[in-house]
């Protein structure tokens, strides 16, 4: 048993008409399962629509499965009773910031998660301070939530959830605001806690450069995975994957065109570094 | 004459408090009609507000903006015009959906403009199509995934068939192949009906690609304007504003301390191919 279970994954929406009544149904999750083990660094890529919020909204039952099971360290997110101790072991964030910040004030909105899980003032004021400091934006500790700038918003509400400490990241598009150089910074704390304190990481991104972060690529298309492996060997899939909406990263791309031009590379290098190694 | 000419604006937030940090701090700069224009710099260096400005929603303390010519600070500017005129998309676009379908939603800013409600569906659905999601025309807007919902809203927009298109970061939540056809179509735009666009970015290799001119903001200040290779490669301006730098420069700078010469001043993704190439 891994500590995330999805198996055999139906989700359909109702769809109304103008009279409220539910005139049909849209499969948006079509079958799909997978584990993640305990400290994996999973990302998950696909086109607008293709069902990755939807599959992330499965994970800490917010959406409950029209078939199938989702099962969080063994709890089944059907059980009603075990939400509470789902929601306990994953920290989600979630793709529109700003609907998710709640208080006036940025330390409150940071610290909102903690509130009721039993903490006392000090260890909260130390874990609110941390969580600032990861992300750069200690100034803005008490700052008005209603005047911080979009990629600043994103960025507290991601300190809010680093601060909860749960076993298990689920991150819906964190960086979407944030210039390369902050999504960078983000990405690499998130790596650490990954690696060092075994932190099961769920990427959803569009920035496909960030799958170099992952252990383990997951590709989805209109409600199906159409691939499960290293970012390594998912790059080099790439007809598959223009199929399903995703052009390669960037330096991939060159690397790719100019290993069909005769010049020594894999076709799959993700770094600057790895790239110009062709000239040694 | 410059469809845009931004003079010396100064705009802050805390106008009632002491501490007068300014959002905006003495910016100048024109535009021109055809321009493409990339708004880069960090999170809060004033890129959203300064776009705020541009179709009067916001108005500076102090300096002035000339539309065509026309300070819109005047008495008898016509403001409700200009916003029709200046065709805006903002960071979250949720907040520009409300109608109860996505077609209803797209159509509502053409026919509010004057035209009529035949032509404006007839439009909305042709705009959905080159968008690739007519499939949601008659979907709630609410129901959509993020990045549906910013293609409703650049819909909306495209719709009104507007002289300047300002967009926040249009390619935040798009999926690679839509960003493409995104640019692509404003691209378009811009080359076949002289639509000037003025666009927010964090993606400084898009921004090689599409852009002709590109401005650095840093801290409330405009810190350079010029074209995309001769801001990207700036060593200096890049520092000041804290900027990474796209995989383009990256790449020709590495080669270079490799000790092989390399034209930093073709930086497309085609340009650097070729150059890259022949090493
Ligand atoms: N409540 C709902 N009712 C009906 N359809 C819905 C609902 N929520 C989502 N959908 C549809 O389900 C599909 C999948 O949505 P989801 O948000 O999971 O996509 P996504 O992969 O996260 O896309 P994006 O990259 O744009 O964020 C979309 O076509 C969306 O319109
Ligand atoms: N409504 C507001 N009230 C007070 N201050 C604000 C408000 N909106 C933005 N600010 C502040 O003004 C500065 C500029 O914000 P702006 O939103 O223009 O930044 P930005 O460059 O668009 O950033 P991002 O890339 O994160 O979207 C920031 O320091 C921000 O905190
Ligand atoms: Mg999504
Ligand atoms: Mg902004």
């Amino acid at each position: 048993m891994g500590n995330i279970d999805v198996k055999n994954l139906i989700v359909e929406f109702d769809i109304f008409n103008a009279d409220n009544e539910v005139v049909s149904k849209k499969r948006v999750i079509d079958d799909i399962s997978f584990s993640v083990n305990e400290g994996d660094f999973v990302c998950i890529i696909g086109k607008n629509g293709s069902g990755k919020s939807t599959l992330a909204k499965c994970l800490n039952g917010l959406i409950i499965p029209t078939g199938g099971d989702v099962l969080i360290y063994g709890m089944n997110t059907k059980n009603e009773e075990q939400l509470i101790d789902i929601r306990k072991n994953i920290g989600m964030a979630f793709q529109n910031p700003d609907n998710q910040i709640v208080a006036s004030i940025v330390e409150e909105d940071v610290a909102f998660g903690m509130e009721n899980l039993g903490f006392s003032p000090e260890e909260m004021d130390k874990r609110i301070d941390e969580s600032l400091k990861i992300l750069g934006i200690q100034e803005l500790r008490f700052a008005q939530t209603s005047k911080i700038s979009g990629g600043q918003k994103q960025k507290v509400s991601l300190a809010g959830i680093l601060c909860m400490k749960s076993k298990i990241l689920v991150l819906d598009e964190p960086t979407s605001m944030i210039d390369k150089n902050g999504r960078l910074d983000l990405l690499n704390k998130v790596y650490e806690l990954n690696k060092k304190e075994k932190i099961t990481v769920i990427l959803i991104s569009h920035y496909i450069e960030e799958i170099s972060f992952a252990d383990r690529v997951i590709v989805m298309n209109q409600g199906k995975i159409i691939l499960d492996d290293t970012p390594k060997n998912v790059v080099l899939k790439d007809e598959l994957l223009n199929n399903a909406g995703i052009e390669l990263p960037y330096i991939t791309r060159m690397a790719k065109e100019l290993k069909s031009f005769g010049k020594k590379l894999n076709g799959n290098e993700f770094s600057v570094e790895e790239l110009c190694q062709f000239l040694k | 004459m410059p469809i845009f000419e931004v003079k010396n604006i100064k705009y802050t937030y805390d106008k009632y408090e002491n501490s007068l940090k300014y959002a905006l701090n003495d910016i100048s700069f024109n535009i021109e009609k055809k321009d493409f224009v990339a708004l880069i710099g960090k999170s809060g260096s004033g890129k959203s507000t300064l776009i705020s400005h541009l179709n009067g929603l916001y108005k500076a303390d102090s300096g002035d903006i000339l539309y065509s010519g026309n300070s819109i600070y005047s008495k008898d500017y016509d403001l409700n015009s200009l916003r029709f005129k200046v065709g805006i998309v903002f960071q979250y676009p949720d907040y520009q959906l409300f109608s109860e379908t996505v077609i209803d939603d797209v159509a509502f800013g053409a026919i509010k403009k004057g035209m009529s409600k035949d032509e404006a569906y007839k439009k909305s659905l042709e705009v959905l199509k080159f968008l690739n999601i007519e499939y949601l025309k008659d979907e709630s807007p609410f129901n959509l995934s993020g990045g549906e919902k910013r293609k409703v809203a650049f819909a909306g927009v495209f719709v009104m068939e507007p002289e300047v298109l300002i967009f926040d970061e249009p390619d935040a939540g798009l999926d690679t192949m839509s960003k493409i056809n995104f640019y692509n179509f404003i691209k378009s735009l811009n080359n076949d009906y002289g639509t000037t666009v003025i666009y927010i970015t964090h993606n400084l290799d898009d921004v090689v690609e599409y852009a002709n001119k590109v401005i650095v903001m840093s801290d409330g200040k405009l810190i350079k304007m010029g074209k995309p290779y001769e801001v990207l490669s700036d060593e200096k301006v890049m520092k000041e504003a804290d900027l990474e730098l796209p995989y383009s420069i990256s790449i020709c700078n590495k080669v270079k301390s490799m000790g092989y010469d390399i034209d930093n001043t073709k930086l497309t993704f085609s340009d650097l191919l070729d150059s890259l190439k022949k090493l």
